[in-house]
């Protein structure tokens, strides 16, 4: 009960062994690439400039071998519908759903590595720190998920977060670079405290640091010992993941660190940072304020977190959307275009708190499917901007796409079908994550929360297809090089494997939302 | 057990006072004095390393509230004092990352100050 350091007091309990670290292999490889990347990259020269072509694609091929087994792994116990599994004294707890975010994590990842060899090399930092950072931020991230303890929620969000940190503000001679970097460190440290200050209220007020003996005993008629210590930790606890989910208003670092960073690091940011943290929000909300989970034990948790939830989904889809408008570069766009996706999943979230256990409709389902052609529109996106980049610059502005599709007719044509997607015209993935997450929220009552999201994708159109007309209609401005692409296969490979995939999950919806709803809470 | 937070402040303040001991209320109105005073550097200093200290008073406030829930609120477990030791590692590697990211600043720009960082528009 007392969660997990009982083992102190009671030395006959089991102790951990190996079954514990095998059920979390997944971690473990992605953790171990990282150290071989950061090892193996002491073995490799310098190429003398000019930088060659290849580089040191040794570095990217051992990364993306690594985020390959991982994702195996994770799709094998997909497949095998494995039980939900809880070890290390019930620190980490691994089902379908930890496994499909950690899926996501890990997809985002191998984008992020598949692009990263050329931007790095066309900056001249090159390093192994660089392929590390990336691999175990995607380690702590599926740890994040995993975890069903106060500990390692905590332990994990912070090592994600410090590798994320650096990598924003990896580019270190560049100032924006520095600048995002720090703006995020102290807007992260800051809700660090407030996630942490609310972890400590959860704690004080049930006694205990597991999560499931916690939620457990609630729905289980038992009422916490000070409730109203516990909704307080559980506003601090939802405060603090709204800033690492980038919500309305505490959205503040969003802009500024996707652009600071490297292109591919944003893409990674926004697909991977996000997908942890809504499994860890949706978790939370379901454990504490799900329909039937939390019971008679502690009605006001409920009511708490749903009307924070909901509050933040309606204000987020409503800023997002309409920030995105004003925008002239198109990093800075498709960054509130990622707050603006914030609030559509946070609607999901809501619907999912509607979920009877056992009943028809499983906790999630429509966001797990919206997260995963999200994943790959906003990969897409950013590293095809980060493709077309030259030197240490990223393609940023929206006039520097005017007349790429006379010079670039294949990554025009990748950009506009993503960009399609983004604002959810049928028939694309995009398309049905919109109708599944809306479906679902009127399903369960929230029409006004449906109602806010498809006015707000109404006003989200204009600003996507500000961007295919550049594109395809606007002639080109003089001046801007066109740079010569052909040694850029990564980035040239994740953009169509994006794009191919955003239309293969347009056509069929219907395998992929089964999977979804296979892999939600139970 | 009382079941508010604030009835049981208002119980044990006067209890613990009377007894002469320091009872668990203390603790949560010391870690809440110092949680806001983080807050406070946080908002109002630019000095990176200003911010950075504010940042320390936060994390080592919530370990105080850790400890004071281990030592009052559970009487068996050691767990709030295992996540401080935790919590003291982590401001020890948040602390260096953040000097780090500052030293960057300071390469950058020639200063320290958190306005001059300005070439992005948030």
């Amino acid at each position: 009960m007392n969660g997990l350091f009982t083992i102190l007091d009671a030395p006959a309990a089991p102790a951990i062994g190996w079954d514990d670290l095998g059920g979390i292999l997944p971690v473990l490889v992605l953790l171990a690439t990282g150290s071989l990347a950061l090892v193996l990259d002491l073995f490799l020269k310098e190429e003398a400039s000019p930088p060659v072509p290849a580089g040191k694609w040794p570095l990217s091929f051992v990364s993306l071998l690594g985020t390959a087994v991982a994702g195996a792994l994770l799709c094998g116990h997909i497949g095998a519908a494995g039980k939900p599994w809880s070890g290390f004294l019930g620190a980490v707890q691994v089902d379908l759903f930890s496994d499909a975010i950690g899926l996501i994590v890990v997809l985002g990842a191998a984008f992020c590595l598949l692009g990263a060899g050329d931007a790095l090399r066309r900056r001249g930092i090159e390093q192994g720190e660089f392929h590390a950072l990336v691999l175990y931020a995607a380690a702590s991230m599926v740890l994040f998920v995993q975890s069903a303890s106060l500990v390692m929620v905590f332990l994990s969000l912070e090592a994600l977060s410090m590798a994320v940190y650096i990598l924003t503000a990896f580019q270190r001679d560049e100032k924006r670079a520095v600048e995002g970097g720090l703006k995020y460190f102290v807007l992260g440290g800051l809700s660090s405290g407030f996630l942490l200050l609310g972890l400590a209220f959860i704690y004080g007020a049930t006694r205990s640091t597991n999560l499931t003996d916690i939620a457990g005993a609630l729905a289980g008629g038992q009422p916490p010992a000070d409730s109203s210590l516990l909704v307080a930790g559980l506003g601090l606890t939802l405060i603090g993941l709204a800033f690492k989910v980038g919500a309305f208003p505490f959205h503040a670092w969003v802009p500024d660190a996707y652009e600071g960073a490297m292109s591919v690091v944003t893409g990674f940011m926004a697909v991977a940072v996000k997908a942890a943290s809504f499994g860890v929000l949706l978790r939370v909300a379901v454990l504490f304020g799900g329909a039937g989970a939390s019971g008679p034990g502690s009605p006001e948790a409920r009511g708490a977190l749903l009307a924070g939830i909901s509050g933040l989904a309606v204000v987020t889809m409503i800023f997002g959307n309409l920030a995105a408008l004003a925008q002239s570069s198109a990093k800075r766009m498709l960054a509130y275009s990622a707050i603006a996706h914030t609030g559509y999943l946070l609607v999901g979230a809501v619907s999912a708190m509607e979920a009877r256990p056992g009943g028809e409709q499983a906790a999630g389902a429509g966001l797990l499917f919206y997260l995963f052609p999200y994943a790959l529109m906003s990969l897409g996106a950013f590293i095809c901007l980060s493709h077309l980049g030259e030197g240490a610059e990223d393609r940023e502005s929206i006039d520097s796409l005017r007349g790429l599709a006379e010079r670039h007719p294949a990554h025009a044509l990748a950009l506009l079908v993503i960009m399609v997607s983004f604002a959810g015209i049928p028939p694309t993935a995009g398309f049905w994550g919109k109708l599944f997450i809306f479906r679902e929220a009127i399903a369960t009552g929230h029409w006004e929360l449906a109602l806010v999201g498809i006015l707000t994708s109404i006003v989200s159109v204009y600003y996507y297809l500000r961007l295919v007309v550049a594109m395809y209609m606007l002639p080109q401005e003089g001046g801007l090089p066109a740079p010569s692409l052909e040694a850029r296969i990564g980035g040239k490979l994740a953009l169509a494997i994006a794009a191919i995939a955003v239309v293969l999950v347009g056509l069929f919806p219907g395998i992929f939302f089964q999977i979804s709803a296979a892999c939600a809470l139970r | 057990m009382s079941t508010g937070f604030l009835p049981l402040l208002l119980q044990a303040a006067p209890a613990a006072a009377s007894a002469g001991q320091v009872g668990l209320t203390h603790y949560l109105v010391v870690s809440a004095i110092v949680f806001g005073l983080g807050l406070l550097v946080v908002i109002t200093r630019r000095n990176a390393i200003a911010l950075l200290m504010g940042l320390e008073l936060l994390l080592n406030s919530v370990g105080l509230n850790f400890v004071a829930f281990a030592k009052f609120a559970t009487r068996d477990a050691v767990d709030g004092q295992v996540i401080t030791i935790f919590l003291i590692v982590i401001a020890a590697a948040e602390a260096s990352l953040a000097l780090a990211i500052t030293l960057n600043i300071f390469n950058n720009l020639n200063t320290v100050e958190v306005d001059e960082a300005r070439s992005l528009k948030g």
